[in-house]
């Protein structure tokens, strides 16, 4: 690896160090500059995290590091371990140090793990290839090892195949066949982002207890600043392959100083902010990475780009903060004239300004009510055999789902993957024959429509689905998209082209974007695209299933103002489906947090989120990550053990038991309700709760706590 | 539309596919316009010359009658293009409309189509055919068309009915249908189209595949009968004299050849253009 003139030197007491680094894929458009340039060094024992979008190339790096790109990957630079080149090595070298010294752990655990051995067998197999230890010496430090990561029962679990863990249990024995050869560096790759927050919570505890024993320094890639504020000691932010602003964790989110740093932290929704604050959205889409021109590549969507931004691009220099101690470089021209996140005075990036909801004014018990849901049910049947399927049991996916949603209100299901949300919209959706309970939509049972009135409510009732790509049909044009539920319904050619135009303008997209295709857009406007095709026939209620949890931050922040802007403006009724519990505080008016296919707690979101009561909804909240390291590292986790029970089964007592942390501590005598009874949602007094009533959990030991 | 743009791009990348693509359109231009530049057509008798080999005047010399040989191959060869591409395109949408009803309605119809479906992958194309056409004998040329895609569809159907469950799962499908679309125009508006592809590179592989029946029927008697001429039975004609009056035979036989391959090739290139899964072979 030949090196520039000018290159920084290698940092000799670095357990990794990074210089250079470059990484150009083919393409049919021409080469994709996914890294450029890149300087890191990971200390021993230090937590780097690298923080950037997808794209941002920051996969590229570590796996360009670890030798494991595609072939027809160009990497130039160099990157030392331990002061020994990692670029360029052969296979077979790279692989003595790949497993043993440097380890790995990727985002998708089930991928990452060979289905037809056991976990055992391939722990011990990472063991022997590098250590000269007999088969059952390994097999014992196997065991040892998936004890550390704290999977129950290790000695027998050793057995088991990768398929019958579940996702965290996964996670977990990826990290502990990571340590096994008690590394000197760990990547983990967004360890957590395929998991739910308790399960992510519980993983990054594994991965600090991981790097305790083995005293392994820690290179973290991830989107999630939360994630960031948590862990690391020092944060790399990458944006257009690059490294646009690195310091030590305290400062880059206490005083940042590149704007798209700035951007990214007013993107973020919070756990902590108050109710309907708008999200500072960060306009227009990453760059190219095409034939990039030589300017700042933030500049396009910079609000204080000047004339040099667009003809240089800027160095990452350090700047006046900069100390020996905590070294702050940013590549900006105008760093320097930022202060907290301040330039002469005025914000960075704007706040925008949103239309109040008129419907607050009026109380919730006088508006009318949109859909009633009274004790839905759905099932699956678990079907075993091939030729001769035979049901052998009965997922009980939704499992008795009662709550209302009154005009202009939306109201937010909350919850981990598996606990019915998805299930219960889908049920509404179909419009049919319930196998319990029952749906009242715009006044009409849903079971008993005509085939008219069926198309009236489907026209009142629209859906907007989580991944913008598969929802829109990549053969036809936007506008042909749009124009299709005009059709539907039967309005005339001549007035829907008006319309289409109409519905583009209300979501901030161009005219001329109709004749475009979906292809051509960004994840953030195609999920615009889907949601002006719901408004097209004016709904009163849209469902709306994970919609921005596919998207970048900064790009997710716009369609969330969007979505509360629209319905200001349209009176609409939402039913939001996420998992994220953040990015509810912003959206949504009321929560409902569901476990095991019921709700077992709903309120409005003020309530439940400084107020919860059930212990489930408790653990969730501290589970989540605030993207600030002071206030983040003060908070008090609760985790709960192991992962949400088995929906096949019918439980007797509460269904959270088995995971309760307030059970487990009860005085034995107390305990007799949790054990026998179902919890309905009641409030801390024990009275029912109504649909009058506006907070209410599943629990017959409330106790309030305050966990944000 | 800069997909297909991408794909035509892929495709010209592709030089064997490219030559494949040159001959079909030759051979489409000679059939249907060779007539034009011989003197001789299909059913005139050159008194003057029975059984001559190729000369200027007879290109691929003439019969034991005295019918010119090249104007008879242009005409057989321009009833097999047409058997063969109407047989494609017939045969492609009738496994569209049964597979994808099959796939996405579910329930009787599914079972019934399906029920269709193994029933005649299991009957024996080539003998029933053999057997039925005495009794179309006298009749159209196009009942042979309509017999040979009764026989080439069933594969496809299978491909087409199982793209359609894992099509009725995508989202947008999905959309469509809580929109309040009808079933029939989900299917043709959302569902055949993100099938294109594969029903693209099917038409064209059917296309080789009904020549080459339709060819072997006429050898055999069972296809295309007198006056009209195939490819096949001008190589039936000449397999007699397939040594001792070589040009009767090796016309009509290699241009056959030719046909099917340069077929084969365009469909091989274009399954490489449009799957995605082909890894990018462009260089930096």
């Amino acid at each position: 690896m030949t090196e520039e003139p000018g290159a920084i030197a290698h940092d000799p007491s670095a357990t990794l160090s990074v210089r250079d680094l470059k990484v150009t894929f083919p393409s049919e458009a021409g080469a994709v500059a996914a890294v450029r340039g890149v300087n890191f060094d990971v200390h021993p024992g230090e937590v780097v995290g690298i923080v950037g979008e997808s794209g941002s190339g920051k996969s590229t790096v570590a796996l360009a590091v670890m030798g494991l790109l595609q072939n027809s990957a160009r990497v130039t630079g160099s990157a030392h371990f331990k002061g020994d080149e990692l670029l360029g090595l052969e296979d077979k070298a790279l692989s003595r140090i790949r497993g043993r010294s440097v380890a790995m752990v990727f985002q998708d655990p089930l991928s990452a793990f060979t289905p037809v051995y056991t976990i055992g067998a391939q722990i011990s197999e990472a063991i022997r290839i590098h250590q000269d230890v007999t088969k059952d010496q390994a097999n014992a430090r196997a065991i040892e090892l998936l004890d550390l990561v704290g999977i129950p029962q290790a000695k027998d679990r050793i057995r088991s195949f990768p398929h019958e863990f579940s996702g965290g249990m996964r996670q977990r024995a990826m990290i502990a066949m990571a340590i096994a050869n008690d590394p000197d560096l760990i990547i983990a790759d967004e360890p957590t982002t395929a998991l739910d927050v308790t399960v992510q919570a519980q993983i990054l505890d594994v991965l600090e207890t991981a790097r305790q024993a083995t005293k392994a320094a820690l290179l973290l890639i991830t989107h999630d600043l939360g994630v960031v504020a948590g862990t690391c000691d020092r944060v790399a932010v990458m944006y257009g392959g690059r490294i646009v602003e690195t310091s030590e964790v305290y400062s880059v989110f206490k005083q940042p100083q590149m704007p798209y740093t700035i951007g990214l932290l007013g993107a973020v929704p919070r756990l902590d902010s108050g109710v309907g604050e708008p999200l500072v959205p960060i306009e227009g889409a990453p760059p190219n990475m095409v034939n990039l021109p030589d300017a700042c590549p933030f500049v396009e969507r910079c609000p204080i780009a000047i004339d040099v931004c667009r003809e240089r691009e800027p160095g990452l220099d350090e700047t006046l903060t900069s100390t020996t101690e905590n070294v702050h470089q940013v590549a900006c021209h105008r760093s320097n004239e930022i202060v907290d996140g301040r330039i002469d005075g005025q914000p960075v990036f704007a706040l925008p300004v949103l239309g109040a909801i008129e419907h607050t004014t009026i109380a919730r018990a006088d508006r009318e009510v949109v859909i009633d849901v009274k004790d839905l049910i759905r099932q699956y049947p678990v079907r075993k055999g091939a030729v001769l399927s035979r049901r052998v049991g009965t997922v009980y996916a939704v499992d008795g789902v009662s709550f209302d949603v009154r005009t202009g209100e939306a109201l937010a299901l909350v919850g981990e993957s598996g606990c019915g949300k998805t299930s219960t919209v889908t049920e509404i959706l179909e419009l049919r024959k319930l196998k319990g309970g029952s749906v009242t939509i715009f006044g009409k049972n849903a079971a008993e429509l005509s085939k008219d009135e069926k198309q009236e409510v489907r026209r009142n009732l629209q859906v907007v689905f989580q991944d913008p790509q598969a929802s829109l049909d990549p053969r036809l044009p936007v506008g042909d998209i749009l124009a299709e539920p005009l059709k539907t319904h039967g309005m005339p050619k001549e007035e829907q082209r008006a319309r289409v135009l109409e519905l583009l303008s209300l979501v901030g997209l161009e005219a001329t974007h109709a004749d475009r295709y979906p292809a051509e857009f960004s994840g953030g406007q195609r999920q615009r695209i889907a949601i002006a095709r719901a408004l097209a026939l004016n709904p009163q209620l849209i469902i709306l299933d994970e919609p921005v949890s596919a998207l970048d931050v900064s790009i997710q922040a716009g369609v969330l103002n969007l979505l509360t802007e629209l319905r200001a403006r349209l009176g609409l009724a939402y039913i939001f489906v996420a998992h994220d519990l953040s990015v509810v505080r912003q959206t949504a008016d009321r929560v409902a947090v569901m476990y095991l296919g019921r709700i077992i707690e709903i309120g409005d979101t003020d309530d439940v989120f400084n107020r919860p009561w059930h212990p489930y909804t408790q653990a969730l909240l501290s589970a989540v990550p605030i993207p600030d390291p002071v206030r983040e590292r003060e908070r008090h986790r609760i985790l709960l053990t192991g992962d949400q029970p088995s929906p096949t089964v019918h439980y007797e007592g509460c269904r959270f038991r088995s995971r309760c942390f307030r059970y487990q501590a009860l005085p034995e005598d107390q305990t007799q309700d949790c054990r026998t009874l179902d919890p309905s949602l009641t409030d801390p007094t024990g009275h029912d709760l109504g649909h009058e009533g506006t907070h209410g959990a599943a629990c017959f030991h409330i106790e309030e706590r305050d966990v944000v | 539309m800069s997909r297909w743009r991408l794909v035509w791009r892929r495709f010209q990348r592709n030089k064997s596919a490219i030559f494949g693509l040159v001959v079909i359109a030759v051979l489409f231009v000679a059939a249907f316009f060779g007539q034009f530049i011989t003197q001789w057509s299909y059913d005139q008798i050159d008194a003057n010359a029975f059984l001559k080999p190729p000369s200027t005047s007879h290109w691929f010399g003439t019969s034991q009658i005295g019918q010119d040989v090249f104007a008879q191959t242009m005409r057989g060869l321009q009833k097999s293009l047409i058997i063969g591409f109407l047989v494609g395109v017939i045969s492609t949408g009738l496994a569209a409309i049964v597979g994808a009803t099959a796939g996405y309605f579910g329930g009787a119809i599914e079972r019934s189509n399906l029920f269709v479906i193994s029933l005649l992958l299991v009957l024996p194309d080539f003998l029933i055919i053999a057997i039925v056409s005495p009794r179309i004998r006298g009749q159209s040329w196009l009942w042979l068309v309509v017999l040979i895609s009764l026989f080439a569809w069933m594969l496809t159907a299978m491909v087409v009915y199982n793209l359609t469950l894992s099509l009725k799962q995508r989202e947008f499908v999905t959309a469509a249908r809580f929109m309040g679309v009808r079933p029939f125009t989900v299917i043709t508006r959302h569902i055949l189209p993100n099938m294109a592809s594969f029903l693209i590179i099917d038409t064209t592989l059917t296309v080789g595949g009904a020549i080459l029946l339709e060819s072997g029927l006429s050898y055999f008697g069972f296809g295309v009968q007198p006056p009209d001429i195939s490819l096949g039975t001008l190589i039936a004609g000449g397999t007699g004299s397939a040594l001792t009056y070589v040009w009767l035979f090796a016309f009509a036989g290699s241009i056959l050849t030719i046909l099917v391959l340069a077929v084969s090739l365009v469909g091989d290139g274009l399954r490489d253009a449009i799957d995605p899964q082909s890894e990018a072979k462009a260089s930096l």
